[in-house]
C-alpha cells in the first residue's frame, strides 16, 4: 500500500490529524526546555513535550503497521499539504508562557476527546492504543487545567497575560473541529459527532475558565471553512515543518 | 538547538520583583501496590496538587512508580536520631489525630512508610511510634499529621509512560552508549586493522 491510500483513507485521517496535532505540538513544545519560568514546571513541561511525540509514534506506529509503511516517513515525509494538523497547533507563542500554556491546554483537552472516541473502534489495536494514551492525555489536561486557574486567578497581571492569550488563540481553536476531506459531509460522520465533540469541549473548558475567572467565546466553525485538517495551512505551519524536518531531508536514512 | 533559540530574549523595562519562593514538599513513591512509600526527593510547589503533580513528572517516571504521597516539609517531625538503632519504648496511648510514621531503616539511608499512631501532638506521636516501629533496627522515626499527607488518587494512579524512557535511567543510558561506543570502537578497530593489512601487502 501507499502514503496516498492511506491518505485516502477516512478513518486513517481521523488518526492522522491527532497524530500530527500532537507531533507538532511536541516539537514546538521541546523549545521551551529549560526556559520554562519555574525549575519544577520547565521539567514537568519537557516531559509532557515527549508524551506528546510518543503518542504521535504510537498514532503513526498504528497507522504503519496498518498501512505498511515506515512510521518515520508518515511523520516527516508527507507533501506539507498531507498534513492534517489544525492551524493551533503552530501558531507560536513567542516565548510567551501564557500562550504556550493555553495553547497546550485547549489542544490537550480536544485531544483527550478524540481519543475517548477513538477508543470505542473496533478496528484492530487502535481502541486499545487510544484507551492507554487517553488516560495520559487525561493527565496533562489535569496539569493544564490546574495551571490555568493558579494563572487565572493568580494576581492581575497574570490575569490579563492569559486573557491576552485567551484572545488570541480562541478564534482558531475552533477550527480544530475543522473535519478532513475525506468521507464526513456530516457532522455526524466525523467521529461520533462534530457538534457534540465540540459541545462537550466548550463545556470542559468553560468550566475551567470560569473558575480561572477568564473568559473566551468559542464557535464551531462552519463545515465549508477550510484549514489545516485539509492541508491548508498557516505560514507558521511552513516554517515548523521546514525546521522539523531539515534532518531528515539532509540525511533520509540518518538514525541515534 | 531550535532556531528559535536564536531569538534573543528581550526585556523593555526591569524585570518584576521575583515571587516568593515555592512551598517545599518531601517526596516518596511506591514501586508496587502495597509497598511501602519510599523518600524520592523534594519538589517546590505552592500547594498540594501542583505538588503531586510535579512529583509525577519528576520522580514518577525515573523508576517503576504505581503511587506517589507528598508532604510539606514543615509538616514533618523527626525524632531522635543516634549512631545506635532507636531501642522500643513504652508510650502508648489511642488518643488524638492520626499520625504517618516514617522510619529511617540505615544510617545514610532515606524514609519510609512504617504505618500510623494516634496521637496529640508530635512529640507523643513519636514516642508512641518509638513502641511500636522500633525494633532495634531502625535509625530515625519521623511523624507527619495524616491530614497533610497527600497522596494522588486512583483516577491519577497512572504513572509510567507509554514510551520507552529507559534513556533517563543511568543503567538504561549506561548501556545505550556503551553499545555505541562498542560499536565505535569496533569500527575503529576494523579501520586500523583494514590500513595495517592494506600496508603489509602493498
Amino acid at each position: 500500500m501507499t502514503m496516498q491510500t492511506m491518505l485516502a483513507n477516512p478513518l486513517a485521517s481521523i488518526v492522522l490529524m491527532h497524530a500530527d496535532d500532537l507531533l507538532m505540538l511536541g516539537h514546538v513544545q521541546s523549545d521551551w526546555t529549560g526556559l520554562a519560568p519555574i525549575l519544577e514546571e520547565d521539567i514537568a513541561a519537557s516531559s509532557m513535550a515527549q508524551d506528546d511525540l510518543s503518542h504521535a509514534l504510537v498514532l503513526y506506529q498504528y497507522l504503519a503497521e496498518e498501512f505498511d509503511l515506515d512510521p518515520d516517513a508518515i511523520a516527516f515525509d508527507r507533501d506539507p499539504a498531507d498534513y492534517r494538523c489544525c492551524n493551533l497547533t503552530t501558531v507560536p507563542d513567542e516565548f510567551d508562557w501564557a500562550v504556550s500554556m493555553c495553547k497546550r491546554w485547549l489542544l490537550s483537552t480536544y485531544t483527550k476527546l478524540g481519543l475517548d472516541r477513538l477508543a470505542l473502534v473496533d478496528e484492530g489495536d487502535l481502541g486499545d492504543r487510544c484507551a492507554r494514551l487517553r488516560d495520559e492525555s487525561a493527565i496533562h489536561v489535569a496539569h493544564l487545567g490546574a495551571w490555568m486557574i493558579r494563572l487565572g486567578t493568580g494576581s492581575t497581571e497574570s490575569n490579563e497575560r492569559m486573557q491576552a492569550a485567551l484572545n488570541l488563540l480562541a478564534e482558531e481553536a475552533g477550527m480544530m473541529f475543522e473535519p478532513p476531506d475525506l468521507g464526513f459531509e456530516s457532522d455526524e460522520g466525523f467521529c461520533c459527532g462534530r457538534g457534540e465533540m465540540f459541545d462537550e469541549w466548550a463545556t470542559l473548558v468553560g468550566a475551567t475558565l470560569s473558575e480561572a475567572g477568564l473568559q473566551a467565546s468559542f464557535t464551531l466553525p462552519d463545515q465549508a471553512a477550510r484549514g489545516g485538517r485539509r492541508g491548508e495551512h498557516a505560514g507558521h505551519f511552513s516554517e515548523q515543518h521546514a525546521e522539523m524536518t531539515e534532518v531528515r531531508r539532509a540525511e533520509p536514512a540518518t538514525a541515534w | 538547538m531550535s532556531k528559535i533559540r536564536e531569538i534573543p530574549l528581550s526585556f523593555d523595562a526591569d524585570l518584576p520583583p521575583a515571587t516568593p519562593d515555592g512551598r517545599h514538599w518531601v517526596v516518596y513513591t511506591a514501586k508496587r501496590d502495597g509497598a511501602p512509600f519510599k523518600w524520592a526527593g523534594y519538589v517546590d510547589a505552592p500547594d498540594q496538587e501542583l505538588a503531586l503533580q510535579f512529583a509525577r513528572e519528576h520522580y514518577g517516571l525515573d523508576e517503576a512508580c504505581v503511587g506517589i504521597i507528598c508532604h510539606e516539609h514543615a509538616a514533618a517531625t523527626d525524632g531522635p536520631y543516634g549512631l545506635e538503632p532507636l531501642q522500643p519504648g513504652n508510650a502508648e496511648g489511642e488518643d488524638g489525630q492520626d499520625w504517618t510514621v516514617f522510619t529511617l531503616l540505615k544510617r545514610g539511608g532515606n524514609h519510609q512508610t512504617a504505618g500510623t499512631v494516634k496521637a496529640p501532638d508530635a512529640d507523643t506521636a513519636i514516642d508512641r511510634a518509638t513502641t511500636r516501629f522500633a525494633d532495634g533496627k531502625i535509625r530515625s522515626i519521623r511523624v507527619v499529621p495524616n491530614s497533610q499527607v497527600f497522596q494522588t488518587t486512583e483516577s491519577e494512579l497512572l504513572i509510567w509512560r507509554t514510551h520507552d524512557m529507559t534513556y533517563k535511567l543511568a543503567k538504561g543510558y549506561s548501556k545505550d552508549v556503551r553499545a555505541k561506543w562498542s560499536q565505535f570502537r569496533d569500527e575503529q578497530t576494523y579501520e586500523q586493522y583494514r590500513k595495517e593489512d592494506i600496508a603489509r601487502h602493498f
